[in-house]
């Protein structure tokens, strides 16, 4: 009995200090905050002092890899705390692949040689993809790419891994071991002198189907979302749907049914069919710059750096597919820029 | 304030003037200065994009007007920022003369 009793209380134990992952949204800025998604309470804390570029889930949950100005992390889901450090370097992006679990990242060069560089008007110092199998444990692949590429992604199996050339306006693509496999023009737009496309392509996302990736696209005189088809099905591989409007994008997430993207400009959050066509347009009171969708459900959390001006606050909220903030947390030590979500 | 009468024609286009309390510091939806406290729109509604919130992407990109250093040659400029909104203070100044 007494023995049935103590397995009782520790299995209640664990089940309390144990949060579970599932519904559980991670958001950043120079730390991490773990939130409830169903009651919108912060339920974990992870210290770093490294600003965050981006964080994604394991394909099991287990484990979320971290990109920060110093480093590439793994944490542990469960026990809310880095497990291991990876690798040294200013990580700017990375990549989970859906189905095989292989991880990419991208480690941009050297602060001081870019700030030579950049005074004396020669190119940045080259950037370098590296491509570890599952957890991390394993280096698959390394190359450098040329200097100032801003993200990338890996396919689903992680047979192939894209960079975004945002100043050229370029995505190139690798095979695991780095060897080229073509470069796609995504910017089909005037250059200036030195071939530079004068927009912001800060960003690309990759469908969970591994068919398209979408780059949101801004410039002085309009929006954009540029679909980029690597099926190789459709005619014409690159279509720029003018948004109408030149509010900047911030956030970009698929659907996880690769049904369509959702986007947050300024003040306003738009969903998007995989063909590119607006579905639904919300305007919203805060300005959100990133954007999760909660998986099994058509609700999105959103992340605002300034939730509240009078309170200096941050702030975290569930959103309806009709644009209705439906839970919400002002977290007064934060301002999240990124937030990813734990899948089911 | 009020029981003071304006006395020659320029006192009294100065009571005229509409005293706003806001100011302009944004351009359609872009963020053009670093300074915090006067954040508004256009058509002075508050600000749809207070600089705390464009900071990155201004950092991450060098396009907008933004006064920021580019991500390449400060990569930590923003390690010490938990909170934007408070810690902006600890934001370094990058030295306009080059060094």
């Amino acid at each position: 009995m007494r023995a049935t009793l103590s397995c009782l209380v520790a299995a209640l134990g664990l089940a309390f200090a144990t949060p579970a992952v599932a519904g559980t949204a991670w958001v950043s800025s120079n730390h991490i905050q773990i939130i409830d998604t169903d009651t919108a309470r912060v339920v974990g804390r992870i210290p770093l002092q490294e600003f965050i570029h981006d964080m994604e889930f394991s394909p099991d949950g287990q484990a979320v890899y971290v990109a920060s100005s110093q480093a590439f992390r793994v944490a542990s889901a469960e026990e809310l705390r880095f497990t291991e450090t990876v690798s040294e370097g200013g990580t700017i992006a990375l990549s989970v692949a859906s189905r095989s679990g292989d991880v990419v990242t991208l480690t941009k060069g050297d602060d001081q040689e870019s700030l030579a560089a950049r005074k004396a008007g020669t190119p940045l110092p080259e950037s370098t993809v590296t491509v570890y199998g599952p957890g991390a444990t394993e280096v698959l692949g390394s190359w450098s790419v040329p200097g100032g590429s801003k993200d990338v992604v890996i396919s689903p199996d992680g047979d192939a891994i894209h960079v975004l050339l945002s100043q050229k306006g370029q995505v190139l693509s690798f095979d695991v071991a780095g060897k080229a496999l073509g470069t796609i023009d995504v910017a089909p737009i005037a250059r200036n002198e030195r071939g530079d496309v004068e927009a912001i392509f800060s960003a690309m996302e990759l469908s969970p189907d591994g068919k398209t990736v979408m780059l949101p696209s801004t410039s002085e005189s309009k929006s954009a979302i540029v679909d980029v088809d690597l099926s190789g099905a459709r005619g014409e591989q690159v279509i720029v749907q003018d948004l109408g409007h030149r509010r900047r994008i911030q956030g970009v997430a698929w659907d996880e049914d690769s049904s369509g993207i959702y986007v947050t400009a300024v003040n306003h959050v738009v969903k998007f069919s995989a063909a590119g066509l607006p579905v639904s347009w919300q305007r919203l009171a805060v300005n959100y710059v990133d954007i999760a969708p909660l998986p099994g459900t058509d609700e999105t959390v959103m992340v605002a750096p300034t939730f509240s001006s009078k309170n200096g606050s941050g702030g975290v909220s569930v959103v309806d597919a009709q644009g209705n903030v439906v839970r919400t947390i002002e977290l007064p030590d934060m301002s999240p820029f990124h937030v990813a979500v734990a899948p089911e | 304030m009020s029981r003071i009468k304006a006395l020659n024609v320029k006192a009294q286009r100065m009571q005229e003037v509409v005293d706003r309390d806001v100011r302009g510091y944004t351009f359609s939806d872009c963020c053009s200065s670093f300074a915090p406290g006067w954040e508004v729109g256009t058509s002075d509604n508050p600000d749809p994009c207070p600089w705390k919130a464009d900071l990155t992407l201004c950092w991450q990109t060098c396009y907008w007007m933004g006064q920021v250093p580019d991500i390449d040659s400060y990569g930590s400029w923003l390690d010490s920022c938990g909170n934007i909104n408070d810690d902006w203070r600890n934001l370094c100044t990058i030295p306009d003369n080059g060094q």
